[in-house]
Formats: C-alpha cells, sequence, structure tokens
C-alpha cells in the first residue's frame, strides 16, 4: 500500500491549490470561494447545523457476510442444501466462479440484544452490548460484482476511478477544524488487498484539489513519512530556515498578488512544520490509562493492530479531525480479508475477533467521553454476501441486500429496512450507497445536492444526481 | 468548441439517435441506459448553473427518449408497469422543461430530483441484478 509521505502532502498542497486557483479564473465553487481555498484547511460553514462533528468510517474490505453476523434468517437455515428458489432467483445474474451452490445456513448461534432486540451472532460477543447505541440498515443494496467496483461506488459515488472520496468532500465543504492536522486521515490496517478494494483509490481527492485527499497515517511513532526533522538539523536551523522561505515567498508575493499556488505553499510548509509535532502526538497512545488500551483490545495479538487504530480514531476525534477511515485488514496471513470465498468459518472467526472488541470499544469510549453524540461511527463494506453457497464453505459476493450500521452523531438506534427471507435482496427500507453518503453528509451539517464542484463544464456533487437521506434513523 | 455547444450537440445527437432507434425498432438496453444516465446528469447540472438552453435540450431529451420507452414496453404486456415508471418520468422530464423554460430553476432542481428518485425507482423493479 503506498503511503502518503510530508513531501507528497506538501506536493499534494500545492498541486491542489493549482486546481483552486482554476476557481478564480471562473470555476464556480459553491461551498468554498477561491479565495477561502487559498488555504484548504480554513475552516467553512455548514449549510445548516450540525449534528456530528467528526466521522468515524469503519471500512471492512472484501465484504463480511452480514447473514453470518447481523441479519438472522431463520427460513435460510430452513432451506439450507437446497437449491436458490426461482421464486427468489428471478432476473438475478450470477457469476459466481464455481457456479451458484446449494443455500448456506449460517453456523451461528443467535441472540436478541438490548431494548432494541437487535439480533447478532455470536461472532460478535462484545458488539452486541452495545446495539442500543446502533442503527441497524437491513435493507443496503449497490451496485458492482467486483470489490473494486463496489468500493469505489462505496467511497466516492463513482464506478470507475476519479470522484473524490466523501471524506475529501467534507473536506472541501467543511475545511478543517483543526489547522494542525488534515481533516481527512486515513488508517488503512492488517494485510490483505481484499481484490483492490482497499487501495489509495477510495482515499483519493479525484477532480477535488488534491489538497483534500485523504492522509494516510502510518502505523508506530512517526504517522507520517518524513516527518521528523532530519538528522543533523535542529529547530531553530529549520525554523529559521521556513521563516526565510517565507520572507522571500512574501516578498515575490508582493507582484503576483493573484497568486494563490504561492500563498498555499507557504501555509503548506507552516502546517507541515505544525504537524512534526502534532501528527505524533495525536497518535502517541502513551497517555491513555492501561483500562483503555484493554477495553480496544490493545496488548492481544488478535485485537492489538486494529484496536490500536481506532483507539487513534478517537484520539483524532478529539482533536476535531473531521473524517476518520478506517480500513480493516486481515489480522495475520492466515486469512487475506473478509473476502470469504471459501471457508467463511474460519475466516469470519478471525476477521471478527479483529474488529469485534475494538470497535465494541470505541462505542463505549467515546459514549463515557461524551463523544459519542457528536462522532457518527459508520460501519459498511462494498456489498455483502450470498445466501447460497460458493466452494461448499464460502458464499460469493451480494450487491443486492446486507446490513450496514450507524451509531452516535444524530441517529437513531434501532433496525431500520429488511432483506427477503433468505437475505438475498434488500426488501424492505432499500438504502443505496448513495443514501448513505446523503446521511452521512446530513449530520454534519451538508446538503448532498448543496456541495458542488465544478469539473469538465459539469457541477459535481458528493453522490451525483442521487442520494435521499435515510430520514427514519435521524434523531 | 466549448461544453455547451457540445451538450447541445450531444442532447440533438441523442434525439436523432433516439428517434431513428424508433422507427428501426426502439432497444432498451444498457446503452440507453448509459445515455439517459449522462443526459440526467447534464440536466441536473445545467439547472443548477441556470444554463437554460442547455438545460432545456437536455430535457427535451428526455421527455423525448422517455415517450419511446413508454411506447416500448406498451407492446409488452409482461412489462406493463413499465410503461407507468416511463410515463410518470417522461411527465416529470416534462414538468423540468416547462420550469426551464419559465426561468424557474428551483422548480426545474426539484422536478430533476424526482426524476432521478423516478429512475431509481423504476431499476428497483427493472435491472435489479
Amino acid at each position: 500500500m503506498t503511503q502518503s509521505s510530508r513531501r507528497d502532502f506538501l506536493g499534494s498542497a500545492g498541486l491542489g491549490l493549482g486546481a483552486a486557483a482554476l476557481g478564480g479564473l471562473g470555476l464556480q465553487l459553491n461551498v468554498a470561494s477561491a479565495a477561502e481555498l487559498d488555504d484548504p484547511q480554513a475552516p467553512r460553514q455548514p449549510h445548516f447545523p450540525a449534528k456530528a462533528k467528526s466521522v468515524i468510517w469503519l471500512h471492512m474490505a472484501g465484504a463480511p457476510s452480514t447473514l453470518d453476523l447481523f441479519d438472522y434468517k431463520p427460513e435460510l437455515i430452513k432451506l439450507a442444501g437446497k437449491p436458490l428458489p426461482d421464486s427468489f432467483a428471478k432476473g438475478l445474474k450470477t457469476a459466481t466462479d464455481g457456479g451458484v451452490g446449494n443455500l448456506l445456513a449460517t453456523k451461528r448461534t443467535w441472540k436478541q440484544y438490548g431494548e432494541t432486540g437487535a439480533w447478532v451472532s455470536d461472532f460478535l460477543p462484545n458488539l452486541s452490548k452495545q446495539v442500543d447505541d446502533i442503527a441497524f440498515l437491513k435493507g443496503c443494496k449497490t451496485e458492482g460484482a467486483t470489490h473494486i467496483i463496489s468500493s469505489l461506488k462505496l467511497h466516492t459515488a463513482g464506478l470507475v476511478p476519479g470522484r473524490p472520496a466523501l471524506g475529501s468532500w467534507v473536506q472541501y465543504a467543511l475545511g478543517s477544524a483543526n489547522p494542525d492536522l488534515p481533516a481527512f486521515v486515513v488508517l488503512p490496517t492488517g494485510v490483505g488487498a481484499a481484490g483492490g478494494g482497499r487501495g489509495q483509490v477510495i482515499w483519493s481527492s479525484g477532480f477535488l484539489p488534491a489538497a483534500y485527499q485523504g492522509t494516510a497515517f502510518r502505523k508506530g511513532d512517526s504517522p507520517i513519512l518524513h516527518l521528523a526533522r532530519p538528522e543533523g538539523v535542529i529547530d531553530t536551523e529549520q525554523r529559521n530556515t521556513l521563516d526565510l522561505i517565507k520572507a522571500l515567498n512574501d516578498h515575490e508575493a508582493v507582484a503576483r498578488s493573484g497568486d494563490t499556488e504561492l500563498a498555499a505553499r507557504s501555509k503548506s510548509y507552516e502546517l507541515a512544520y505544525k504537524m512534526e509535532t502534532s501528527a505524533p502526538e495525536a497518535v502517541d497512545l502513551g497517555k491513555e490509562t492501561a483500562a483503555t488500551r484493554e477495553l480496544y483490545g490493545i496488548g492481544t495479538k488478535e485485537t492489538d493492530e486494529y484496536g490500536t487504530a481506532l483507539l487513534r480514531a478517537r484520539r483524532l476525534v478529539e482533536r476535531n479531525v473531521r473524517f476518520i477511515h478506517v480500513i480493516s485488514g486481515a489480522p495475520d496471513q492466515s486469512v487475506d480479508s473478509w473476502d470469504a470465498h471459501n471457508n467463511l468459518e474460519k475466516n469470519h472467526s478471525v476477521m471478527s475477533k479483529s474488529v469485534d472488541k475494538p470497535i465494541a470499544g470505541l462505542l463505549a469510549d467515546l459514549k463515557s467521553r461524551g463523544l459519542l453524540d457528536t462522532t457518527l461511527v459508520v460501519w459498511t463494506s462494498e456489498f455483502g454476501r450470498t445466501p447460497y453457497g460458493q466452494s461448499g464453505n464460502g458464499r460469493d459476493h451480494n450487491p443486492w441486500g446486507y446490513t450496514s450500521w450507524l451509531a452516535g452523531g444524530g441517529i437513531k438506534p434501532g433496525t431500520f429496512g429488511s432483506t427477503d427471507d433468505i437475505g438475498l435482496r434488500a426488501q424492505t427500507g432499500v438504502v443505496d450507497t448513495y443514501d448513505l453518503q446523503a446521511t452521512i453528509l446530513n449530520r454534519l451539517g451538508l446538503d448532498n445536492r448543496k456541495v458542488t464542484f465544478q469539473y469538465q463544464g459539469r457541477q459535481e456533487r458528493p453522490t451525483t444526481v442521487f442520494g435521499d437521506v435515510i430520514k427514519d434513523i435521524l434523531v | 468548441m466549448n461544453r455547451r455547444t457540445k451538450n447541445f450537440l450531444c442532447a440533438a445527437f441523442s434525439l436523432a439517435v433516439a428517434t431513428s432507434a424508433l422507427c428501426a425498432g426502439f432497444d432498451v438496453d444498457g446503452d440507453l441506459m448509459r445515455g439517459i444516465d449522462d443526459t440526467a446528469k447534464d440536466l441536473d447540472s445545467n439547472v443548477a448553473q441556470k444554463d437554460a438552453k442547455a438545460a432545456a435540450a437536455d430535457a427535451r431529451s428526455l421527455v423525448e427518449t422517455f415517450s419511446h420507452i413508454e411506447a416500448h414496453y406498451g407492446e409488452k404486456p409482461e412489462t406493463a408497469d413499465a410503461v407507468g415508471f416511463a410515463h410518470h418520468t417522461q411527465e416529470l422530464a416534462a414538468q423540468a422543461l416547462k420550469a426551464i423554460e419559465a426561468n424557474d430553476f428551483d422548480a426545474a432542481n426539484t422536478a430533476v430530483e424526482q426524476l432521478t428518485r423516478s429512475c431509481k425507482t423504476c431499476h428497483e423493479v427493472y435491472k435489479k441484478d
């Protein structure tokens, strides 16, 4: 996976302002004026009062089987071993490698939890205790049957690369609430490629100025490549160098009053300088208590990496980072990702264990600190998995019906929508990825139809021409 | 050639293609749907930019295309509900056109929003996969 370095960041900021400069030449920037984009980090007002200040997007790359996690289907258990009935399969175009297998029952034990009575399988014993804070969207659907295409649609509302990720739109629309940190941070975890569905293309700024792309934080103490001062250069020297560069740039700027790139370059040097201290501090877990670290599963082999990422996410929320995109990966080499075309039981045992305790810990921690009310936590994936089997003991990709969930930030807990009796297709409360994106923007105080950027003559929006806010789950 | 001229020519071309397709046997296929998707996005953008000429051309193209789709499905008893979807979408495109011609871009915007919803509603039944 490509990691962002400080040089990349500087380069991006410079390039990005080139695009912003075009705004000054006549392109219409509805949310942010060209002048504001001189400083891409400058905070900008939402369209209406926001319910959430930050988003933590938990992307389950590779696509878990929500039929084995949240979507309990007794009928599927009853029909297990039989061919997919025509009544369910009508009009379905499948491309399952090796052919569509017979219906495959979940092997898990299921219970209803909390006051909301949400069904959760025993793959997620910790998360089941948090269901009363969660709104389950059980009628999700999308397009595409490959990880990369559906992942692009989930994150960028496009089926091909080139559109901005939702986090980029948020940063573009709202700027940064912390001048010392990027507003859109990506925390990739684990190993595996998840069929290409977790690469840099899903946090790209696309046609927006490059300054709005996600900044990927690395594991370890130094989250951004080349962040630290070069060896042998002391702070005073670096400060003097930056001051000299700034003085020369300011001098040059007098004769180039319309050169937004130059102004932006100076600002990006300052941001990078501030990030030398702010970024490591933001991800330093040294001051977290042993109890907090344990809550996230830090120190336990299976949950250590994902738990560390989620505790970092909470710390970034505390520092007013607007959009934190945590991408799941396999905790070890025993599986690749959630992509269980075969041996689903083994795959989901490993993957569920790696995320269950950390996610439950995150929700509990945010709540105990009073942060859950203003932090929107989103759990989703590029699609779900089929009720029919593949390879005997796995499941294929299912874009027709699956579960996602949201918690916190202005979201009303409960269960919304459903799939059919075997969990193949969304049946009620159908939610497309555009609707999920529109709802997230709404909680941040943004109208998805009013966030616009002109590109190649067309007024582009984060959710294209689609996207209806899911009003039933709003507080 | 600037974008607006291109849009106008594309819309005119789409109309011409749609008309000739009707004569030659109108096919409702993936190519047609991609064309509609593109025209709807252009319409949405042109309404947002209050470009009446280009927006009206897009809306006219959609009215025409959906009238052909309605006729196409009208010949197939097994897809009777598609006639209703196509008719409704055609009406929304006509509403958008009327609003654009009256320079009421708020009303046009509302009609376009409903039109794209209508597309999604139809696709809940057709091309669910």
